[in-house]
């Protein structure tokens, strides 16, 4: 899970932070949307943050 | 040798301070990183023949590739991936229209690294409208307070981690339950002492699941259009 939620931190800053030059963009919002859609599956079929702390409580 | 059907494009990875030197590592789609320097700035590209992927492999090699040049020593503000340059020209006068503010988030940055807190309350249940007591004044009432508490316990967790750093940037959802998403830029010297405040938040939060995120590069604190 531990994984998981730094692939999400990892997506989250190379696509929505950093420098952000006036090149042409080559990303459409359907690839961006994929891409998330993508993690959230990943998210969902391991667990949720609720279940990262039941587990790191036992 | 190009052939007409095919589009190069310039993929840009990081902007580094100085020369640093460029780790012989692959970046996306296996293309070698290249230096390109520019008023005193170097520019970590890769060329392509082609427009590069936009799935989970491709961000990952990417964000690799930054982290390889960190990790030998640069000064630098990662890219943000999903922008592409035709040549170096028009590389080169996209950069020299910011070239005043990056210059000036590198020295911001200079020496720190990012750590990113995410704190969440999955359980927490916001007053409803159809809850008791049953009109709209009391509810927002209820609503009011229920957001008040959030932000202190946000802000809980918040101010004395970024009295740890020497940048902050916070996000709060408040919508209903607590979604608290956070990044610090923290020198180096201080990312120990960071981590156990961290961890003696986490422990007073019981009630909270909380994850401390990094070392990252600082890609939070890159995006020029938020330097005040």
């Amino acid at each position: 899970m531990q994984q998981q939620i730094t692939l999400l931190e990892l997506v989250d800053r190379v696509l929505n932070k950093g420098v952000s030059l006036s090149g042409d963009i080559t990303l459409s919002v359907a690839d961006v949307d994929l891409v998330y859609v993508g993690l959230r599956v990943l998210l969902a079929s391991v667990g949720t943050l609720e279940e990262l702390q039941l587990r790191d409580d036992t | 040798m190009t052939t007409p059907d095919v589009d190069p494009t310039i993929h840009l990875y990081a902007i580094c301070d100085g020369a640093p030197e460029i780790p012989a590592v692959e970046g996306v789609d296996d293309a070698a990183l290249e230096a390109h320097v520019l008023d005193g700035l170097t520019l970590v590209i890769s060329r392509h023949d082609r427009a590069i992927a936009a799935d989970e492999a491709a961000l990952v090699r990417h964000a690799a590739a930054v982290d390889a040049v960190a990790a030998a020593g640069a000064t630098l503000l990662p890219a943000r991936y999903g922008r592409a340059f035709p040549d170096e020209a028009a590389l080169d006068a996209s950069l020299r229209e910011r070239a005043a503010a990056i210059r000036a988030a590198l020295e911001h940055v200079a020496g720190c690294v990012e750590l990113g807190v995410r704190a969440a309350d999955p359980k927490r249940q916001a007053p409803r409208p159809d809850a008791q007591p049953p009109n709209a004044t009391a509810y927002m009432r209820a609503r009011l307070a229920d957001v008040q508490q959030l932000e202190r316990v946000a802000a809980g967790i918040h101010e004395p981690l970024a009295a740890i750093a020497r940048d902050s940037v916070r996000r709060l959802m408040t919508s209903g339950r607590l979604e608290l998403t956070a990044a610090y830029l923290v020198s180096t010297g201080s990312v120990d002492r960071f981590r156990a405040a961290f961890d003696a938040l986490a422990a007073t939060h019981s009630e909270l699941a909380m994850v401390c995120s990094g070392p990252w590069p600082p890609y939070s604190f890159a995006t020029l259009e938020d330097r005040k």
